[in-house]
């Protein structure tokens, strides 16, 4: 309709020009009408890539001076995938029945219904009182029970059914039965458990009745003889004495193990028989069929509580009006697919669709995503199935290959090269081939050549036990060292020029966090800069004493917090001292406990945000961090406790409560806070730039970013395969429209023999190695001027894996299959092409020089911000902006002592019996004056009109005082006309706005008279008189100043029924 | 009379007015003439001409109207959501309604004109007023109603004076303008036009900057079509700082800079332009305050937390049992509770320790005792929860302070009771739900004054003009606000409508361009420079853009050199010097941190009596109480100074409260003098006896969301009870005791302690069993190492004294007095730990038994030996008054050399913090003791 392709596919290499060709291709469209700004769909992979997204179009119109198409932008759908199935929700709630304003779930919350959920279906209960036998183990790094642990995996399954797509059980059912035929197909056949277990309890029972005791006192002269001694005795009787063989097969395993006699150590030889026997007899644990029957069991307990689990929890949300991720992408895809007349409207809404990244999209999204091209929509789609190393989050790039394959013919790859230097860039197409075969399409560079040589290999040969990564990272460390202390110089990116090289230049990039924080601490010793975000936030001082700080102000018999306040950095004593004072006296006294106590006045009702500001502002912790060598760090912690106060402020009510935590005040917003540090302890960043410090980061985080040097390091990482695994995938490609019903259920369990468990398929078939083929790709294409690889040779040497006799695969054996350091020549060569390099041999040791005197810390810029503001303390008294002459109290100074009063009374006066006090009733009393002074016969409506109810004859009452005080008014003035309730404005002579309200304008030839009424009950009219003065002399002021004369100002008492009057200086009665 | 009239200049809100004002009060007539919002000339519309308030419908009528259309386009997500629908559909009324002509009903043109969906929407919302009794929605009804006013009837009449577009108006608020000028009209003008100049002067004032400077263009220029292209000068900047506070500060700074440079300039000259938003205004008022610099019209908005509501919800969270335990301590420490707050404090705190039924700590009134049975009783009927939240809420007595929050607890319960009446079974969360807590807007009004620096807000109109403005929160979502779509009336709809019928909806873009046109006011506001303060980063850290507008500023604004950006960063050290007026730290020597390393504690005294009884007695240690100094002198100390810190966390699973529970069903299971269960039965007999523990110690476990830990726990605990059975059996015990007390002297202090289990095995010998909710690797690694204390201090207990004696006034029973004759008549005493996650026997005897024993591991060394030297030196060193620091590498060392996890460490962080430094990975600070105390032994 518009002229635009149905569909484009963009491969687009590392560095190719994505977001430039993205940004362009649509600036095109807009500019030659197109389609309209508005009506674009854009997909990016995070938010802040939809904003540069926005902001770069929009300058690429604003270029072509398209102000309103740029405008207009504004209302497009440029978002991550996320926020474009909410919108959809959002927009077409009501025609799905939705709600309107869905809330999108905590992570807590969600925990806690699936929790819940879990827990209304039995299904896993027999696995759950066994979890030790399915191989759920305390897991100590992640501090995780195996409960937790099998928690977290029937997460998986309900995430995992939910991605498929299902609808139906009859579905669900089918999909299962499949995945338990391909289980049995894999594990092969079996045979008769019960004649495979007497064997071997024979076999046991003769080795018992040889040797009823354990050998390992006399035999056990290692310790590892004497430990497996012991062992094996222990498995020994255990297998006899109860019915452990029928279903232990950890069991069966140890004891295919039994210790025999070694090189080191000699047993028995009537034992070694023996044992030897027991032995082969526990060998057919391979084709027993007990370990299969537990897989089935295991994979049947995930799958059914998965699918019941998410019937209630889906319920739950839906009552309580909550979405979660998934769900903003599952029920849009929903939507699309079972409404055509939703994805009609909204194809009507839409001119294109774009989407970025495309090789990291779920099954799920991509038939959202797919749905509208189905309808006609045309369609960009970019990506690179060389990055796609997103799988962990259940990405799935098979999508995006199938894409590929199908469309070549809609195919533009981009085939350019704009970030690395040539010589670089050959380096990588020569690598190309390397992880990808026939795949990978070399790259042209556009870039010239940097003065900087472009490879740089720190070899190491050999690896000693302790500390590995530490020493080679301080090798890498030292060479980067030199490189910013020579004459290294790099192309700028911004402005092209030649420059030398800064920390900031720099990146290291590690597989896994635990190798970056190795690379971080050996960079810092070698006086290094690093910008990394280390673990520690919590137990980092400025936050402990903000902590402390808080719990003294929580419970001020807290003595731990009043301890920890008194001895640290705002306290003033020393440990002694304050062990001493809680020995003596039972406290701590401290200068700095009393700033606090001053501020406990109201912790009751404050927010949690308030106390903490207030905390912080209290014993003014910012003004002590700025001045820390690492201020900028603990300032920036300081803020994020500030952060999280706030967070925990907004988070739902609801959603604390299903997770434990109740109450609103410091005590409980300390216990969330400790849990969330458990989630997140990285320190925040200091500073947004750091122009000396160079960036830790892990591969996977490196994606899109580039650095002039780039040091690859711990490639010596093994491959590890996690069992078991469960996932999803596709019978065939051919169909992308109806992917979602080709989908199958992979289930890769977790054997006790270790030879059954196909890792090497699962590798394959799971695309472990393939992903890990792309994260190397990502890694060494991040470079602009130079690339710098730890080369650990030593990783050629490793022992294969004792059962299986396989080597354990590692990231560096994929490229040194075909690549290999020359150090004759100091070349790199690529599969017999050979590229010229530096090659620096590293060592077991550390040089001595490698420890830095210089603290690394040391802040190179000028302290500006709070140490910048000069103290000075604020002026005492301010001038009001404006003045509302009803706040004006007492008399004004300038006002003679000897006023001349003059009181009348013309009534009454009336006391309301309308069950009003104070205020309410001076407000009605005035109300009822101006009403009926004004129109006398409102009075039956006065209830309606003043929304008070008032017994019978009241008002009646009211009206007559009312009367009578207008009949003196005529009588008293040679009335011209009335205006009631007239605004007055004026400045005063501090140059305040005086804006007020004066009840009675009263006019006569002569000039007007000001009257007030009051309805104070008033024991000498003078006196309070004097209280009024200022106001009334307000009024008369205004007016005087616009030109008129004031007659004189007066009170009218309502409930003495009296007026008082005095006269303007210079006019007599 | 003659009517005098009234003159309302009509400005779009409060900020705007108090410009106006002062305006006026400077010039032209000063009487007669009232500034203000739409809301106020409403008000003054409505006394004028007298007219009541008008009755507006409440939600539930409302939500009556949505519930009786089932086929209107709201009705399936009503179902759902009731309370967010109405909400949406409320806003559509009122936005569908304000765009049609006030004087006629509006009509809908037929199907083939105006079609599908969006006709849907409009003819259910045209049809709604009809259910509502003609009702309209707030402000609409008013305007109707006036605009039926009988024009005679007022007593003052108002002309409205006004500038096109500022503020926007709906075709209503037009109409009521029209009705009022005309019905003034006749009483004539007075002003000549002059208030209209007025107004338009400063609403639609024109760029006051110099037109050749930058700031002059963008004044200009800023969202127009036509440009003209402009290089930054002294005019403007963008500072790009790392968050909200530093930007503060960094305005702060350049302020005093400013006034330095500038010795003429007046603070209220200089504008601050703040986003509505609480944390600025905390950033803002710290930092101007450090400065000294006073503020003219920063926001002082402060929340408050809604403690009546929250009271009753958490008292809902009580009743519903198991309650959790942080219900129970927030309850318990709530100010409205009916006892001081410092009692509540320490009860909140016990059951945080552990214990659900907390007791007074002192003497307590009856209501005190009334509501304390209350939030620990729980129900499962509706009436029993109504009847105990009236009384509930009737004890309630937060004393005078807090008496508003006390009546909204009123409140609260009972709209909670209204839910409840009738009602079948409880359904906690919709209880919770109506309980509605929220967070309470208070504080001061913002102070205007005339001296200080000129705060201007995000989304309101400037107050006074400015010389030099920074503007703060620059950044995405801001400058303008990012407007959120509305549900019913998406851009699309609106297009639709206004297409097929001719009804003019004002859209979200249209808000966004109005937005736009208030940030360029404000901007206008600024005679000779303008900054704009870009914060890199959120609170938490995570960095977020620059607002959507700095690429249109960009657009007329250009760097000349290539490469540069706009926004100057005051990270990089070569833009600092571009930055203009930032204000640089004279003193650059940061301050070193504080020295912690003190060395070993002398306190002078003999330590062991802290803390002893009444009479002065010292107290008793326990076995595991003794580990605590051979690991940290330090955490000993704190721990016996009452300092340990008082944390509150939910509950959970740990091994402690397992390992509570699993003792329990063993000591039910194998009590003293009866014969062991059957072997068939213990798996029942375990499972019970586990309810019932679980019950008392850890209630939360029942609830479902622990249903997996309660399954497994069952599991783990029968399976052990079942091998311990058998243990028992084999060894052909007799249970002498279980949980005994046992005491006696070690070392010149006493101990005591509980005694898992005594056996009598044949032949006179004892062996004392203690139970662990562990595996048995690490147990078996501190024994080899001897670095086992528990077990052979309770075999001290045993040599040196006994069972303890009764309290004083009650007689041993049989089973003791046998015992202690057992213990003093034994032929040798045995211990073994059994290890329940692997059940596994840990001995320090091989027993002619234990052979055919599966997992009985007998140890042949002195478990004890290193332990027990250790513990005496530091014993012998607190008496002393000595404290002996940790070293930083403390941990892995005693790993290391004794197998001992070294947790005694975390019991406060001001051990790690008074650590001496790391020592030689291979120097042994124990060793020295070790080999004193066995040289001692030889001698
Ligand atoms: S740049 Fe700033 S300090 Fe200098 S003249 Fe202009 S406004 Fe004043």
């Amino acid at each position: 309709m518009n002229g635009l392709p149905a569909l484009r596919v963009v491969p687009a290499g590392a560095g190719s020009g994505k977001t430039y060709t993205v940004q362009q291709t649509l600036g095109e469209w807009i500019l030659a009408g197109k389609v309209s700004p508005e009506r674009i769909v854009a997909v990016t992979y995070t938010e802040a890539a939809a904003a540069e997204l926005r902001a770069r179009i929009s300058a690429e119109l604003l270029e072509n001076d398209r102000v309103e198409d740029a405008l207009r932008l504004s209302q497009a759908y440029i978002s991550t995938i996320h926020g474009f199935g909410l919108r959809i929700l959002t927009e077409f709630a009501f025609s799905a029945g939705l709600s309107p304003r869905p809330r999108l779930l905590s992570e807590d919350e969600q925990n806690a219904l699936i929790r819940q959920s879990l827990a209304r279906t039995d299904s896993a209960n027999a696995i759950v009182a066994d979890l030790d036998a399915y191989g759920y183990h305390y897991d100590p790094v992640r501090k995780m029970k195996p409960e937790d642990l099998f928690r977290e995996r029937c997460l998986k399954a309900v995430e995992l059914w939910r991605t498929t797509g299902l609808r139906s059980q009859a579905e669900g059912e089918a999909l299962t039965a499949d995945a338990f035929r391909r289980l049995a197909d894999h594990y092969g056949p079996t045979r008769d458990a019960d004649p495979l277990r007497q064997k071997l309890r024979q076999r046991i029972a003769d080795l018992l009745k040889r040797f009823p005791a354990s050998i390992h006192r006399q035999f056990g002269t290692t310790r590892a003889a004497r430990e497996d001694l012991i062992r094996d005795h222990r498995n020994l009787v255990t297998a006899l004495s109860g019915p452990d063989l029928e279903t232990n097969w950890k069991l069966w395993q140890a004891l295919r193990a039994v210790r025999v006699s070694n090189q080191r150590t000699q047993l028995p030889d009537d034992y070694d028989r023996l044992a030897g026997k027991v032995r082969t007899a526990a060998e057919e644990l391979r084709c027993h069929p007990g370990p299969l029957e537990d897989a089935r069991k295991h994979l049947a307990a995930l799958l059914t509580t998965g699918q019941h689990a998410i019937g209630s929890y889906q319920q739950a949300k839906a009552k309580a009006g909550l979405v979660d991720y998934t769900d903003m992408i599952a029920t849009a895809e929903w939507l699309l697919r079972e409404r055509p007349d939703i994805l009609e409207r909204l194809t009507e809404q839409v001119d294109c669709l774009v989407v970025d990244e495309f090789q990291d999209t779920n099954p799920l999204q991509f038939s959202l995503l797919w749905q509208l091209r189905e309808a006609g929509i045309p369609t960009l789609v970019v990506g690179d199935l060389k990055q796609a190393i997103m799988g962990f989050q259940g990405a799935d790039p098979r999508l995006f290959a199938a894409l590929e394959r199908n469309y070549d013919r809609q195919a533009r790859p981009l085939e350019q090269n704009w970030r690395s230097q040539a010589r670089l860039m050959d380096i990588v197409n020569a690598v190309g081939p390397v992880l990808f075969g026939d795949e990978y399409h070399p790259l042209e560079p556009q870039r010239r050549d940097s003065p900087c040589d472009p490879l740089e290999l720190v070899t190491f040969e050999e690896t000693s036990r302790s500390q590995t990564h530490k020493v080679r990272a301080g090798f890498v460390a030292l060479r980067l060292k030199e490189h910013l202390a020579g004459r290294t110089r790099i192309v700028d990116r911004d402005t092209g020029l030649e420059r030398s090289l800064r920390g900031s230049d720099i990146a290291v990039l590690c597989r896994t966090h635990s190798v970056l924080a190795a690379c971080a601490k050996a960079l810092m010793e070698c006086g290094l800069r690093v910008n990394y975000q280390a673990e520690g936030w919590l137990s980092s001082r400025a936050v402990q004493i903000a902590w402390n700080a808080l719990a003294y102000l929580a419970n001020p018999a807290d003595r731990h917090a009043a301890l920890y306040l008194g001895v640290t950095e705002l306290g003033t004593l020393s440990l002694e001292q304050g062990l001493r004072q809680l020995m003596d006296n039972g406290r701590v006294e401290d200068p700095l406990l009393r700033k606090l106590d001053t501020l406990s006045e109201g912790v009751a009702d404050r927010t949690v945000y308030a106390l903490v500001a207030d905390t912080l502002a209290a014993v003014g912790l910012f003004d002590e961090v700025a001045r820390w060598p690492d201020g900028d760090q603990a300032r920036a912690n300081l803020l994020r406790l500030l952060g999280e106060a706030g967070a925990f402020m907004d988070s739902n009510r609801e959603a604390l409560t299903l997770s434990g935590y109740h109450g609103t005040g410091i005590q409980t917003f300390l216990a969330w806070l400790s849990a969330r540090a458990e989630e997140n302890d990285e320190h925040p960043p200091a500073r947004v730039i750091d122009e000396d410090a160079i960036v830790l980061t892990t591969w996977h985080s490196a994606k899109g970013l580039e650095w002039p040097v780039v040091a690859v390091c711990g490639l010596d990482q093994a491959i590890r395969v996690r069992l078991p695994d469960l996932g999803l995938s596709y019978e065939s490609f051919d169909d992308l429209a109806a992917i979602l019903n080709r989908v199958r259920i992979d289930y890769w369990p977790k054997y006790t023999a270790q030879e059954q468990n196909f890792e090497a398929e699962y590798l394959q078939e799971r695309t472990s190695l393939v992903e890990y083929r792309r994260l190397l790709y990502v890694a060494l294409s991040r470079a602009r001027d130079k690339l710098i690889l730890e080369w650990p040779e030593y990783v050629a040497d490793r022992k294969p894996n004792r059962r299986t006799g396989e080597a354990t695969p590692n990231v560096w054996s994929i490229l040194s299959e075909r690549c290999s350091v020359d150090k004759e020549t100091s070349e790199f060569d690529v599969d017999g092409q050979r590229f010229p390099c530096t090659v620096i041999e590293g060592g077991l040791k550390l040089p001595d020089e490698f420890h830095a005197e210089e603290d690394a810390r040391a802040p190179a810029l000028v302290p500006i911000g709070r140490r910048a503001i000069a103290r000075r303390s604020a002026p005492a008294k301010l001038t009001p902006d404006s003045v509302a002459p009803s706040m004006l109290e007492g008399a004004l100074d300038s006002l003679p002592d000897s006023l001349v009063l003059r009181a009348e009374r013309y009534g009454e006066g009336v006391d309301a019996h309308v069950g009003l006090s104070g205020k309410d009733l001076g407000t009605y009393l005035h109300q009822c004056f101006e009403i009926l002074g004004a129109r006398p016969e409102l009075v039956a409506q006065l209830e309606s009109l003043t929304g008070v109810e008032a017994p019978a004859g009241e008002t009646e009452r009211i009206a007559a005082a009312v009367a009578g005080f207008e009949a003196w008014l005529g009588n008293a003035f040679e009335v011209e006309s009335v205006q009631r309730e007239w605004p007055l404005l004026c400045i005063d002579p501090a140059g305040s706005v005086v804006s007020g309200t004066a009840d009675l304008i009263v006019r006569t030839a002569k000039g007007a008279w000001v009257l007030d009424h009051k309805s104070d009950r008033v024991e000498s009219a003078v006196e309070a008189f004097r209280g009024y003065q200022a106001q009334l002399e307000a009024y008369r002021n205004a007016l005087v100043s616009e030109g008129e004369t004031v007659l004189g100002v007066g009170i009218n008492w309502i409930r003495r029924g009296e007026v008082t009057w005095s006269l303007s200086p210079g006019q007599d009665g | 009379m003659r009517r005098q009239v009234l003159h309302f200049l009509l400005v779009p809100d409060e900020s705007a007015a108090r410009r106006v004002r002062r305006a006026i009060a400077q010039s032209t007539g000063r009487s007669g003439i009232l500034v203000g919002p739409w809301r106020e000339l409403v008000r003054h519309a409505r006394e004028a001409y007298f007219r009541p308030p008008v009755d507006d419908w409440n939600d539930s009528d409302f939500e009556t109207a949505l519930a009786s259309d089932r086929n209107a386009f709201w009705s399936e997500s009503f179902a759902v959501a009731p309370d967010e629908t109405a909400d949406a559909v409320k806003r559509a009324l009122a936005s569908l309604h304000s765009a049609t002509d006030p004087y006629r009903e509006p009509q809908l043109p037929g199907p083939e004109r105006f079609p599908g969906w969006p006709r849907r929407i409009v003819a259910d919302l045209l049809s709604l007023p009809a259910s509502l009794g003609e009702r309209l929605p707030g402000d609409l009804a008013v305007i109707r109603d006036l605009l039926s006013a009988d024009p005679d009837s007022v007593s003052q009449p108002i002309r409205v004076v006004r500038v096109d577009g500022v503020p926007q108006t709906s075709r209503w608020q037009d109409a009521l303008i029209d009705k009022l000028n005309r019905e003034a009209g006749r009483d004539g003008v007075s002003h000549n036009g002059e208030l209209e100049d007025t107004l338009e002067s400063l609403l639609r004032a024109g760029p006051q900057a110099n037109p050749e400077s930058a700031l002059g263009v963008l004044q200009a220029k800023l969202f127009e079509t036509d440009k003209s292209t402009i290089r930054p000068d002294r005019s403007v900047q963008w500072v790009g700082v790392r968050d909200y506070q530093q930007e503060a500060e960094v305005a702060a700074g350049m302020v005093q800079t400013l006034i330095k440079e500038h010795p003429d300039l007046e603070l209220k000259q200089i504008g601050l332009l703040v986003p509505e938003d609480f944390q600025y205004c905390v950033a803002v008022e710290d930092a101007f305050g450090l400065a000294g610099l006073a503020l003219s019209g920063l926001p002082g908005e402060r929340w408050r937390r809604d403690l009546g509501p929250e009271a009753v919800y958490h008292f809902l969270c009580c009743r519903q049992k198991p309650a959790s335990r942080m219900a129970l301590a927030v309850c318990l420490s709530s100010v409205l509770m009916p006892w001081s707050p410092e009692e509540g404090a320490v009860m909140a705190q016990a059951v945080m320790d552990g214990n659900y039924e907390p007791r007074f700590p002192s003497h307590a009134s009856a209501g005190a005792n009334a509501m304390l049975a209350l939030i620990r009783q729980g129900d499962s009927q509706p009436a029993t929860l109504a009847r105990a939240l009236r009384e509930f809420a009737a004890l309630l007595d937060g004393g005078e302070a807090f008496s508003a929050h006390q009546r909204r607890a009123g409140d609260a319960s009972q709209r909670v009771l209204d839910r409840l009446e009738g009602a079948r079974e409880i359904d906690w969360s919709d209880l919770r739900r109506a309980v509605k807590p929220q967070l309470i807007i208070g504080g001061e009004a913002p102070s205007y004054n005339i001296e200080g620096v000129t705060v201007w807000r995000e989304l309101h109109e400037p107050w006074r003009t400015v010389r030099h403005l920074f503007v703060l929160g620059f950044s995405q979502g801001r400058y303008p606000r990012r407007m959120q779509s509305a549900p019913v009336f998406s851009e699309t709809n609106i297009r639709a409508v206004r297409e097929g019928c001719g009804i003019a909806i004002d859209s979200p873009s249209d808000a966004q361009r109005r937005a736009r046109l208030l940030f360029r006011r404000q901007l206008r506001a600024v005679s000779d420079s303008a900054t704009f303060l870009i914060p890199r980063r959120l609170e938490v850290g995570d960095s977020q853009s620059p607002s959507e507008t700095l690429v249109f500023m960009q657009r007329l604004v250009e760097q000349s050199k290539q490469g540069l950006s706009l926004i100057a960063e005051t990270d990089l050290s070569e833009d600092l010097n571009r930055i203009r007026h930032l204000a640089l730290s004279t003193d650059r020597s940061p301050r070193p941190p504080r020295n912690y390393h003190c060395g070993d504690l002398h306190l002078k005294r003999n330590l062991l009596e802290i803390n002893s009884d009444a009479e002065g007695k010292v107290r008793p240690e326990s076995p595991t109480g003794l580990e605590l100094p051979m690991v940290s002198p330090l955490a000993w100390l704190i721990r016996r100074l009452g300092a340990e810190p008082l944390l509150w966390s939910p509950e959970s699973a740990d091994p402690r409260v397992i390992g509570n529970l699993a003792h329990k069903v063993f000591e039910d299971l194998f009590p003293p003098g009866r014969e062991l269960p059957e072997q068939n039965q213990v798996a029942t007999r375990a499972r019970d006896s586990l309810d019932g523990a679980i019950q008392q110690q850890a209630p939360f476990l029942r609830n479902p969301q622990w249903q997996f830990e309660r399954h497994y726990i069952a599991e783990q605990v029968v399976r052990a009870a079942q091998t311990w059975r058998k243990v028992l059996e084999q060894l052909g015990a007799e249970i002498l005791g279980t949980e005994q007390w046992l005491q006696g002297y070690w070392s010149g202090i006493g101990i005591h302690g509980k005694a898992d289990l005594i056996l009598g095995l044949e032949g006179n010998r004892l062996l004392i069993v203690d139970y662990k909710w562990t595996r048995s690797e690490g147990r078996r690694n501190q024994m080899e190492l001897g670095f086992d204390s528990q077990a052979s201090l309770y075999r001290e207990m045993a040599e040196t004294g006994g069972p303890k004696p009764p309290r004083p006034g009650r007689e041993s029973s049989d089973e003791e007095a046998q015992l202690a004759k057992e213990i003093t008549t034994a032929k040798g005493i045995g211990i073994v730990y059994f290890t329940m996650r692997d059940r596994t026997c840990l001995s320090d005897s091989t027993l002619p038994e234990s052979p055919s024993i599966p997992g009985w591991f007998a140890l042949d060394n002195d478990i004890a030996a290193n332990a027990l030297a250790i513990i005496r030196a530091r014993l012998e060193e607190l008496r002393q008054g000595v404290v002996r620091l940790n070293f930083k590498n403390d941990r892995t060392h005693i790993e290391k050399n004794a197998g001992i996890k070294a947790y005694a460490m975390d019991l406060s962080p001001l051990i790690d913090l008074f650590a001496l430094p790391e020592t030689d990975a291979d120097f042994d600070p124990w060793g020295a003791i070790i080999q004193q105390d066995r040289s001692r032994g030889l001698e």
